[in-house]
């Protein structure tokens, strides 16, 4: 029975080793890489619940998005279509012709065009509403075990982006139905995904911990949430609000107060319109990926020492 | 918010850590740790109470110190025992060993993976199946997926669940629920173990398996940190107590010095002066008597007990009387001499005395054969409690309240399931002493308080472990071993005692039990 027990090693942290001087961000931060296995069985357990009692199960991580891609389609293309002449140029000849040109492929290829806006939102909605009850929801083993508490947040939210990913399986069939021609910038997908992975893992955390100390904001969050999902250039594009005053144009704005702005806008741009993402543009939305990660997970550390007596 | 103490605290820390790193052998080390808690009386989380309170005078929280600078150390391998009354923190310091929450001041390092059994079956998804609950199960403890692999096997051999282990939790019984999250807790071998109290719940059986393991892991060198308010239980698991008041670790010793000063300080004083007589006792072997010089003795006038006593007494004499035996089969009569001395018995027939030697605080049987079942006296040096054995169940309750019990032979073998109930009849709880009389060895004392008019359930068997004694003894060395021993119970006052059993299954009697007859003496 004690034949395979593992020795610990002298020094230096191991599993199980504690100390309470020795918990700084980099301590709590290799902690957490020790208990990788938690991630992985949480993220596992949140997979496989989400689907389980249902009968078509995992097909509706695919269904759904199809279905509300159809619903915009009928709403803002057959509905509220904007008058696009039937004959219209996807290539613009003049600098007074972008826009035109932008609507005429955006009208002969909506359900993609629409679909590469929802995925990605419905991966940021969802990790929003389930990162905010990560910690809460999970009160009772929070407080009868110890392991890192930002596994929760954490795992909810990788379970989300394992689905995204898959739904993804979804958008290259609909992109390749529409006849959307990819262009070489569609390789910065996997560098675009991870930053998104990170600026929502940064947002969970965030609120995962905030909502402890600000239970308002659970019921807040609904009403947030719209108007994030407005904000953002799904259902329209950031041309098509493009105003200036004193200098200052409206998109500028809107990527500045709204990172989701930005990641849509390059989802569509290397997916969609095929063309180059600028360089310091990409590079900006990237790097608030990782600041939100970053400080999103010393806000968790920092605030959720004493969750054991707060829940 | 770091204070100036802690600024010192962690630079001496840091100056003995060179020390420490070489020689690691400490589980758990607690310097001067302090926990201070906040009682909000009204906790500010929504906006609303934010917006109200905003105006109000903002100290509405009272401060608690839950512990004040407690250090202790704890040896790997080793058990200790944390005590104390509620409030004392006991608490707040398995909380803070399995990191729930972070100590205000002071060090805390714990080394190696620590299982907390503060419930069974925490964190278990019930639409997970079991399979999937002892690998989640594991990951919460810190496991790496081969370590889980290694324990899988033993996990699912000891939760007894078989093809069950792939259904998913929620069709489990409570039963099947509960082995599950002990097997996962126990066998998932942790290098330390924190158990708070679990052992109360279950039956017998669940209870019985429990100690069972714990005395496994403790054989396997494991580190066991354990709180209880059964002394019985922390006497019996615990190299050393620490016993808590207030927040302050007040002492620290072997468990017969701390639980003394606990139960000194929890009761009545005068209740020790009470259990003095149980203090010494050896083993002792049965010497040869010399043969009696006096003329023999003419059966003295015996006392008024003629009826055969079924299930311990609570009445000692140093004469009995026993008229003809009203059952035809075979029968035995247990004896248990409670004082420090060995004292001889003589037994008076119609036709003959015979001697014996009966010694101090240890079981013995007499065989009622051939003319003893035509009914006979005893007559003892000292006073001595005298049973039937084996006793018939129909009898078991004893209704009357005495401060003394005896019990001569208590059969322990787990078939029978044998509990003692002591209820103090009054609203106030009653400090008892048990000495456990074991054939061969020095008695073992334990002491216990019964609670507020409920009655206290004992299992001699779980109180003494089962070291001596396997549940249903089947293998052959387990036969060899002894199967009963004698109860000597005192209380500080009068309690009303009754026996629970369930079957009654003849025990065999072990050859050793038996006394020699020394001399025979005709009679005239």
């Amino acid at each position: 029975m004690e034949t395979n027990q593992t020795e610990l090693p002298k020094s230096g942290l191991h599993v199980g080793e504690f100390d309470s001087d020795r918990s700084s961000i980099v301590q709590r931060f290799l902690d957490l890489w020790r208990y990788r296995e938690l991630v992985y069985r949480l993220t596992a357990k949140n997979l496989k619940l989400r689907y389980k009692s249902s009968f078509l199960g995992f097909l509706w991580s695919l269904i759904n998005p199809l279905l509300m891609m159809l619903v915009y389609y009928l709403v803002f293309n057959v509905l509220l279509a904007t008058p696009v002449s039937p004959n219209c140029s996807e290539v613009s000849i003049g600098p007074d012709d972008t826009r035109a040109a932008l609507h005429c492929k955006i009208y002969n290829h909506y359900t993609a065009y629409i679909l590469i806006g929802i995925l990605p939102w419905n991966f940021t909605a969802s990790s929003v509403v389930e990162g905010l009850m990560a910690v809460l929801g999970n009160a009772s083993i929070i407080k009868k075990v110890y392991f890192p508490r930002e596994v929760l947040a954490i795992s909810n939210v990788l379970g989300l982006f394992i689905n995204f990913l898959l739904a993804l399986i979804i958008l290259f069939a609909v992109i390749f139905l529409n006849n959307v021609q990819l262009t070489p910038f569609a390789l910065l997908l996997p560098l675009l995904l991870l930053f998104h992975l990170l600026f929502m893992l940064g947002v969970a955390l965030f609120l995962s911990a905030l909502v402890i100390y600000f239970r308002d904001l659970a019921v807040i969050m609904e009403v947030l949430i719209t108007a994030w999902f407005f904000l953002t250039p799904i259902l329209y594009t950031m041309e098509d609000v493009y105003k200036e005053w004193n200098g200052i144009s409206t998109a500028a704005v809107m990527y500045w107060i709204n990172p989701m702005a930005s990641f849509i806008q390059t989802y569509r741009q290397i997916l969609f319109y095929g063309v180059n993402p600028e360089f310091f543009f990409t590079l900006r939305t990237c790097l608030t990926g990782l600041v939100t990660f970053i400080l999103g997970y010393i806000f968790f550390i920092k605030t959720t020492r004493s969750i054991g007596e707060r829940l | 918010m770091t204070t100036e103490k802690q600024l010192q605290a962690r630079q001496a820390s840091k100056m003995v850590e060179g020390e420490l790193a070489a020689e690691p052998e400490y589980a758990i080390e607690f310097s001067n740790v302090s926990k201070l808690f906040r009682i909000q009386h009204e906790r500010k989380t929504t906006l609303q109470d934010v917006v109200i309170n905003l105006f109000r005078n903002r100290g509405t929280s009272e401060e608690f110190w839950a512990l004040k600078e407690v250090s202790f150390t704890l040896e790997k391998g080793k058990t200790l025992g944390l005590i104390g009354q509620n409030g004392a923190g006991k608490s707040t310091i398995l909380k803070l060993v399995t990191r729930i929450i972070e100590p205000t001041s002071g060090r805390i390092r714990v080394n190696g993976r620590v299982s907390a059994m503060l419930e069974l079956g925490t964190g278990f998804h019930p639409d997970l199946s079991g399979r999937d609950n002892i690998f989640l199960n594991g990951a919460i403890y810190g496991f790496n997926r081969k370590e889980m692999k290694e324990r899988y096997e033993r996990i699912v051999e000891f939760s007894e669940l078989g093809r069950f282990i792939d259904t998913p939790v929620k069709h489990y019984s409570s039963g099947m629920y509960m082995r599950l999250g002990f097997a996962t807790a126990i066998t998932v071998d942790p290098d330390i173990m924190i158990i708070d109290e679990v052992l109360a719940v279950g039956d017998a059986a669940f209870s019985r398996k429990c100690h069972n393991a714990l005395g496994d892991m403790k054989r396997a060198g494991k580190t066991l940190l354990f709180v209880s308010h059964a002394p019985g239980e922390i006497a019996r698991f615990c190299d050393d107590v620490i016993y808590l008041s207030n927040g302050k670790a007040v002492a620290r010793g072997t468990p017969s010095e701390v639980l003394d000063e606990y139960m000194m300080v929890t009761m009545n004083p005068s209740y020790f002066q009470a259990s003095a007589p149980l203090s010494v006792a050896a083993p002792q072997k049965i010497e040869p008597l010399p043969s009696p010089t006096t003329a023999p003795v003419s059966p003295p006038l015996p006392d008024n007990n003629g009826q055969l006593i079924e299930a311990g007494t609570n009445f000692i004499s140093r004469f009995w009387r026993f008229g003809a035996s009203p059952r035809q089969e075979e029968n035995q009569l247990a004896l248990l001499n409670p004082s420090e001395k060995p004292c001889r018995v003589q037994l008076h027939t119609a036709t003959e005395t015979l001697s014996y030697n009966l010694s101090s605080l240890t079981p013995a049987v007499l065989r009622l054969e051939g003319n003893l079942n035509q009914g006979f006296t005893l007559e003892a040096e000292t006073d001595i409690a005298v049973q039937r054995w084996p006793e018939s169940l129909a009898d078991s309750k004893l209704k009357t309240a005495a401060e003394n019990w005896f019990f001569p032979m208590w059969d322990l073998r787990a078939d029978n399931q044998d509990r003692l109930s002591i209820l103090h009849p009054s609203k106030t709880g009653c400090g008892v002493t048990i000495a456990y009389c074991q054939f061969g060895h020095p008695p073992v004392r334990r002491s216990y308080l019964t609670q507020l008019g409920k009655p206290l359930i004992l299992d001699p068997l779980v109180e003494l472990g089962s070291e001596n004694v396997k549940a249903g003894g089947e293998s052959p060395e387990q036969h060899e071993k002894l199967a009963c021993i004698a109860l000597f119970l005192e209380a500080t006052a009068p309690v009303l005692i009754e026996k629970i059993g369930s079957e009654r299954k003849a025990p065999p009697l072990p050859e050793s039990l038996e006394l020699k007859v020394r001399s025979r003496v005709a009679v005239g």
